[in-house]
């Protein structure tokens, strides 16, 4: 019974984890320790103190002994695939927390519970990356939606919020059974859950020719199980009712951090696991790329709330994504990071200012027409807004077009013309609701009145640094091509 | 900041600036082009550095960086060597070396005058805002300069994915300004017209250049032009170019946004979209179909001649019923370019030399159209023509130079269009005798409708119970003309300057095709 | 049952049965262990859970009894179509000795070392869960703390209105001070 010496080096590793959950639990301690401090000054206090275990991690994470590694008995893997987006989801994390100061401030949502959250739903989404077994990823899916359900329902006294967290619950917990079922399926059919194992299993499967209905079945519930979790249409319906009624700080996180996450999961599993049955999986994603795509850019033309268009822009975006996965090459992957990696930009720079602009009777902006006449108000912001959308849009020479053009380019090379044809024409369409949104800042002239609103220094900084990358990242894109490349070719390397 | 220290200071920078340039254009190596490209950037940033109470200060920074790039880009027609068939003032940088892309920069006898006439209208457009524009200065100043260096961009790159990005990036500092500054609520629409009719034909352009990318693992040009496309690839390529192309120039069957963003924009926004934003179109049709897919260019010339003579007449009886000033001059561009594509796509190069350089006379004169316009609407604030009347009569220098550019739009013999379209109709008349003599019609109505609306404002009786102030232009509009005035008469006299500049890329352009 | 009752105090009870049901499957299947805790779990537990919350709800039962009809077509559909498939994979692959009665591929084999070393399903759930797959443990305890830090952010109140514990003062409380005799008369 020498299986101790199995785990020798792996908490090493697993280092930047153990922290944070040590970190959470302390901090959950400390909270309930100090509650009786002055009402905000201790939810700052916390989420400052969150901010600097995010950091502390991102730099142990960064100083990592270990590079390349399987550990926890074949159930965690950690290369530069996990690294990087491990880093992505911490330094977002960092960001999140950032811009929630003011907000719960201003909101009176005096809670340090939601600090904390964030800080365990990064901790479960570097576990939810980092997994190279289908049990450790039901487990850690599991941790992050838990986490998730309960910040999209922390504005108490808001119905919305409420609704919101339900609605989130409902529709995460039935995707998460649709996620197991498919996992048991697939260790029903081949007797293990290891994605390495299943990639030796599978090697040549297709030319074998075996008749194995229930593997595909299971493969399929696994995605789409995925899918749901990530909007892709046609499993988008929950995301715009839970981004409207989250408070926007959540729906910010709900933007960025699973997206990214979960969305390397998938890639890892599918490419990592079931690279050699690539043909079904391959379908189901490309339909949902099409779907989301299309979906994005027409149910956001009605759309009045802003948070509603962001989440069907966002629908949009990860249908965009999932081209460059259903592409199956080392450049689709690689596109799929170079556009994440931007989309995240864009879209804290729009929450910041969403966030920060609020109407004259001080509530915070909930519909587009709200926006108007920023432009004379706050012109700086306006004009920052208005760029960021041009570059959602996907015009040049700002980041959105940059992500764009490769990703259409992995998408002609691996043949895929209707992807690409209809990626085209969904982002011309979706450019008329980004232009409304322009057109909204500067052409109206209403009679909404804004107050001049000077930002907080957090949000001021987090907004020009992400903005900052959208408006120069065409100058000289190389270093964030290269790095995504390298994060392909780390999960390639996987693919035996 | 007093008046006579801003004064002082702009005229020690003009003191310097010569030296500068001067060394730069004739010192081996040096990115002239990129300096080109960003100066107005620089400046553009500048101005977000000058605090926004100090109106003066940021439209005297604006016109002088504009100037400069104006200067700047005559240097480059000087240090131009006419005899040489390769690209000039090359500049190469890393852009994604990774992916094969870089930065490329250079120019021939063809870009070069669109670049000099693009940097003289966007010190023109400033000026024409100089009291007319009341909101957003610094943000007026800011998209023109940034107009500015991206339409440098786009005549001066090499390489198509960067084409591609300096193309689109027009859009978007001319989608702000059609909108912001526009005059009616109906801007908007006309905004999103543009924006969208634009968007979408190049997005179509955006897919042909990724695969020609993907067929021959660059965008560079130069290399391009020696890599051969089946035939088929050919044929498709060139109609996702012609979508995006066709909307710019704009051919007719998707020329509608056209008079509304004219109409709509303000009178800047038409001058730099009659002055440069067509002849994107045209450039690109010469600088990459072209010589890119031969093969497809001969196969769709028909198309396109039937097209253009359609354009030719089609756009100049629609003219004639126009009420609107600017609706009038909008449509005779349609016409005119109609006359401009038949010229290209003639293939020879009579017809090819005489189509750029009636693009570079309509980009003289129809700017100078709408100014004369615009210096209408600004004292009566209507563009209608039923309103004015007799305006020689309170107005005569005005009336002299609306008269002078009624001339160039007809293609008087002695303004630039005349040359233009005669070259091109020359050749014209050597592939399709048919064709050349429908669009030689378009002459005709062009000198029906134009002489009639110059009849309708300019003699006749003034109308007071509409127009009841006078005032002729001032000393500020004088000058706006006097460049505009000199270029048209210039090139109409003495058209061999510009002409023997490119004389060796145009043959260059029809031998790589082997028409 | 458990849908169609009106009751929803029955659907409850015929829930536990469904647990129950479902844990004499286990049992067939050999895994003792895990139908006992799946019975301990899903009945004790949960069921009883719903129970109490279902009494508190005071649903009518006229309400629900409305438009259960209304979603059976889609549903149905649905429901059938996902049978269907559930049923085809089943018979491809799962039931191999029906296609095959006259010669099974496959040996029959002895299992020496459990007859040799033979551990309980506990004992060998134990070994593993504890041993090679600790990590899935450590992370559902994760699991579990997130849903009580939840379950406390979302109903704790701190209002003057609600009346709190203070441990502290409770323990500090000393049963001679608090009880004390009161002498009547």
């Amino acid at each position: 019974m020498d299986y101790l010496s199995l785990f020798e080096n792996d908490f090493l590793v697993l280092m930047p984890e153990i922290f944070l959950v040590y970190a959470a639990c302390f901090l959950l301690m400390y909270g309930v320790l100090v509650s009786g401090a002055p009402e905000h000054a201790y939810v700052t206090n916390t989420g400052f103190l969150v901010i600097l275990s995010l950091g502390l991690a991102l730099l142990l994470l960064i100083n990592g002994p270990v590079t390349d590694m399987l550990l926890m008995y074949n159930t965690l893997k950690v290369d530069y695939f996990t690294f990087y987006v491990q880093a992505w989801i911490l330094i977002i994390g960092i960001g999140v927390v950032l811009m929630s100061f003011d907000y719960l401030k201003r909101e009176k949502m005096h809670m340090y519970e939601y600090m904390v959250l964030v800080l365990l739903s990064c901790t479960s989404m570097l576990f939810m990356v980092a997994s190279y077994d289908l049990i450790a990823m039901y487990l850690a899916v599991e941790f992050q939606s838990l986490a998730f359900y309960v910040i999209a329902a922390s504005q108490r006294d808001s119905e919305f919020s409420t609704e919101a967290g339900l609605k989130y619950f409902f529709l995460g917990a039935f995707s998460s059974g649709i996620l197991l079922f498919g996992s048991s399926l697939v260790y029903g059919y081949t007797g293990t859950t290891n994605l390495s194992d299943l990639a030796t299993l599978y090697t040549g499967f297709e030319s074998l020719n075996v008749a194995s209905g229930g593997l595909y079945v299971g493969l399929m519930f696994v995605s789409v199980g995925f899918l749901f979790k990530l909007a892709a249409a046609p499993f988008h319906m929950w995301s715009p009712d839970v981004y409207q009624g989250s408070p926007t700080t959540v729906t910010a996180f709900f933007a960025l951090t699973p997206k990214l996450a979960v969305l390397a999961l998938l890639t890892k599993i599918l490419y990592v696991g079931f690279y050699d049955i690539m043909g079904p999986w391959q379908k189901v994603v490309m339909v949902c790329s099409l779907a989301s795509m299309v979906v994005g850019a027409i149910g956001a033309l009605g759309q009045t709330n802003i948070k509603r268009l962001l989440a069907y822009s966002s629908i949009g975006h990860v249908g965009y994504m999932l081209m460059g996965l259903a592409s199956g090459s080392v450049e689709g992957i690689q596109a799929m990071f170079v556009y994440m990696v931007i989309y995240v930009a864009m879209t804290f720079t729009t929450f910041c200012i969403v966030l920060s602009v609020r109407t004259a009777d001080n509530k915070p902006v909930e519909y587009i027409h709200d926006l108007s006449h920023m432009s004379r108000s706050n012109p700086i912001l306006a004009m920052t807004l208005a760029l960021t959308m041009f570059s959602m849009a996907g015009v040049p020479p700002l980041a959105g077009f940059c992500s764009k053009f490769y990703l259409f380019f992995t998408a002609l090379s691996s043949s895929l013309y209707p992807l690409a044809v209809v990626g085209v024409l969904s982002s011309v369409v979706s450019s008329f609701y980004y232009l409304r949104l322009i057109k909204t800042l500067y052409f109206d002239h209403t009679n909404t009145v804004h107050s001049y609103v000077s930002l907080d220094t957090e949000k001021a900084w987090l907004c020009a640094l992400s903005f900052g990358v959208t408006m120069f990242l065409i100058m000289y894109p190389n270093p964030l091509f290269l790095a995504s490349h390298k994060v392909a070719l780390a999960l390639c390397a996987l693919i035996r | 900041m007093n008046s006579s220290y801003i004064n002082n200071m702009s005229l020690a920078f003009w003191a310097v600036s010569p030296v500068f340039l001067y060394n730069m254009v004739y010192s081996p190596n040096s990115p002239f082009l990129l300096y080109l490209i960003l100066v107005p950037l620089v400046g553009a940033l500048a101005l977000f550095l000058i605090p926004s109470e100090s109106i003066q200060l940021i439209k005297v920074v604006a016109l002088n960086v504009s100037l400069f790039t104006y200067i700047a880009s005559l240097f480059l027609w000087i240090g131009f060597d006419a005899s040489s068939p390769n690209f000039q003032y090359l500049y190469q940088a890393d852009w994604m070396p990774y992916g094969n892309l870089y930065f490329t920069l250079g120019i021939d006898g063809i870009s070069l005058f669109f670049i000099i006439l693009s940097t003289l209208l966007v010190p023109i457009c400033i000026m024409l805002g100089w009291s007319s524009i009341t909101i957003y200065i610094r943000e007026y100043m800011v998209a023109l300069l940034i107009l500015d260096a991206m339409m440098i961009a786009v005549f001066s790159t090499l390489d198509l994915l960067l084409f591609y990005v300096c193309f689109e990036a027009v859009l978007i500092p001319m989608f702000v300004i059609i909108g912001v500054w526009g005059s009616r609520a109906r801007r908007i629409r006309a905004a999103y017209q543009f924006f969208l009719y634009t968007f979408f034909g190049s997005v179509l352009m955006l897919l042909a250049i990724l695969m020609m990318y993907f067929q021959a693992g660059t965008t560079d040009l130069q290399i391009l032009l020696t890599t051969e496309f089946s035939t088929q690839r050919q044929i498709l390529y060139f109609l996702a170019f012609f979508a995006s192309f066709a909307a710019k120039v704009p051919m007719i069957p998707v020329h509608i946004w056209l008079p509304e963003a004219h109409v709509e924009a303000p009178t800047a926004g038409s001058v730099l979209l009659a002055g440069i934003m067509l002849k994107l179109g045209t450039y690109g049709f010469l600088r990459f179909s072209m010589p890119l897919f031969p093969e497809a260019t001969l196969y769709f010339t028909p198309f396109i001649y039937t097209l253009s003579c359609i354009a030719v007449i089609y756009a100049s009886l629609t003219t004639v019923r126009q009420v609107d000033l600017k609706k009038i001059i909008a449509y005779s561009s349609v016409a005119h370019m109609g006359v401009v594509m038949l010229g290209l796509f003639s293939l020879n190069a009579q017809g090819v030399e005489g189509s750029i350089l009636l693009m570079l006379g309509h980009g003289l004169v129809s700017p100078g159209l709408f100014m004369c316009v615009g210096v209408l609407y600004d004292r009566y604030k209507t563009r209608l023509v039923k309103y004015y009347g007799g305006v020689v009569h309170t107005m005569p220098l005005f009336a002299t130079i609306f008269l002078l550019f009624t001339m160039g739009n007809i293609g008087l013999p002695g303004t630039s269009n005349f040359v233009g379209e005669f070259l091109v109709l020359t050749g014209c008349y050597q592939t399709n005798t048919l064709i050349a003599a429908l669009g030689a019609t378009g002459m005709v109505l062009g000198g029906a409708y134009s002489l009639w609306l110059y009849n309708r404002v300019v003699y006749g009786f003034p109308k007071p119970h509409y127009i009841n102030t006078y005032a002729d232009i001032n000393r500020r509009e004088f000058f706006m003309f006097v460049p505009l005035i000199i270029g048209t008469l210039w090139m109409g006299i003495y058209p061999e300057v510009f002409l023997h500049d490119m004389h060796v890329s145009v043959a260059n352009v029809i031998q790589h095709g082997s028409y | 049952m458990v849908i169609r009752s009106r009751n929803p105090v029955y659907s409850v009870l015929y829930l536990v049965l469904v647990f129950v049901n479902a844990a004499g499957l286990l049992l067939l299947l050999g895994l003792d262990f895990f139908a006992m805790i799946f019975l301990v779990v899903y009945v004790g537990a949960i069921a009883v859970l719903f129970l109490f919350v279902v009494m508190m709800l005071n649903i009518k039962v006229a309400e629900i009894s409305e438009n259960t009809l209304r979603y059976l077509p889609v549903g149905g559909l649905i429901g059938v179509v996902f049978l269907l498939e559930v049923l085809v994979v089943v018979d491809q692959d799962m039931v191999p000795a029906l296609s095959a009665t006259d010669y099974s591929p496959y040996v029959d084999w002895v299992n020496w070392s459990s007859l040799v070393d033979h551990t309980s399903n506990i004992e060998s759930i134990g070994m593993l869960m504890y041993t090679y797959y600790f990590y899935y443990f450590l992370i559902a305890s994760l699991i579990l703390l997130v849903a009580m830090v939840g379950a406390i952010m979302l109903t704790l109140h701190k209002h003057r209105a609600v009346k709190r514990q203070d441990p502290s003062v409770q323990n500090a409380r000393e049963f001679s001070k608090t009880v004390q005799k009161v002498r009547l008369g």
